[in-house]
């Protein structure tokens, strides 16, 4: 039991060892799909003036972003 | 009979535990530095199709010359900021026997040739670098790249001389710049 359950964890541990360079460690060079714009952790960084302008307009008379004019959308 | 089966088994469980946390430094070593290019080793021979141009070129083909290789990629924004400096670096030694060769591994070029025609256009004069594309990455695996971008100063023996790691900042091009003056001595 022992040697069965030593053996099954250590060739685990070799097998995942295997694993480590090629599956798990994403190169530099492979990271092209992680650099685009939508993988940032504010992807509408980019439209953020605009979403701002939205959110002003739609929020302002319940108190948004904005302490001025109402929700007419006619800033 | 059940106390003397779970005695038994009790020492095989902390000794894997151990046997996994002592490996797990030595794993981690391994997986950052694993096959980073060591200076003085015989730069790995390649051969690609430009990026403009569908001519091959290999490195054996530019023996006897000073190679600076410049790894890239258009979605590298650091790897863009750099290639004005290194258009000047061409300039600069291009007529003693250096060569930038500018390898490309974007997925698809299109995006790297409207970069070249915006530098172009930016700098108002072609490009002077050697602009090979490698959809494949060979030539990043083979040269165990480990950051973008990365350049090797490779001799006119084909001996890797230096390694930079990463874009270039003004003290490594004063670096870069005195390792292929030393390399073209």
């Amino acid at each position: 039991m022992n040697r069965s359950v030593l053996a099954f964890a250590l060739l685990s541990f070799i097998g995942l060892l295997g694993c480590t360079e090629k599956l798990v460690r994403v190169q530099p060079y492979e990271m092209e799909h992680f650099a685009q714009d939508k993988m940032l952790f504010t992807p509408l960084d980019s439209r953020a003036a605009f979403e701002e302008h939205i959110f002003s307009i739609r929020e302002a008379s319940a108190g948004g972003s904005s302490g001025f004019q109402g929700g007419c959308g006619c800033r | 009979m059940a106390k003397r089966k779970i005695i038994s088994q009790l020492p095989v469980f902390p000794f894997l535990i151990i046997t996994m946390l002592g490996a797990l430094p030595w794993a981690a070593k391994s997986i950052a530095f694993a096959g980073m290019p060591v200076v003085g080793e015989q730069a790995p021979d390649f051969v690609l199709p430009g990026l403009i141009d569908p001519q091959m070129l290999s490195l054996k083909d530019l023996k006897g010359k000073v190679v600076l290789l410049n790894i890239w990629a258009s979605w590298c924004t650091s790897c863009k900021e750099e290639m004005e400096d290194l258009v000047a670096v061409q300039e600069q030694y291009g007529s003693r026997g250096f060569v930038l060769v500018a390898v490309n591994i974007d997925n698809a070029p299109s995006s790297a040739l409207a970069f070249l025609q915006r530098l172009e256009s930016k700098i108002k004069r072609k490009p002077a670098l050697t602009f090979l594309y490698d959809k494949d990455k060979t030539v990043s695996q083979e040269y165990r790249q480990r950051s973008m971008p990365t350049s090797y100063v490779i001799d006119r023996l084909g001996i890797v001389r230096k390694v930079y790691p990463g874009s270039f900042s003004k003290s490594t091009l004063e670096s870069l710049r005195s390792a292929i003056e030393e390399a073209l001595k």
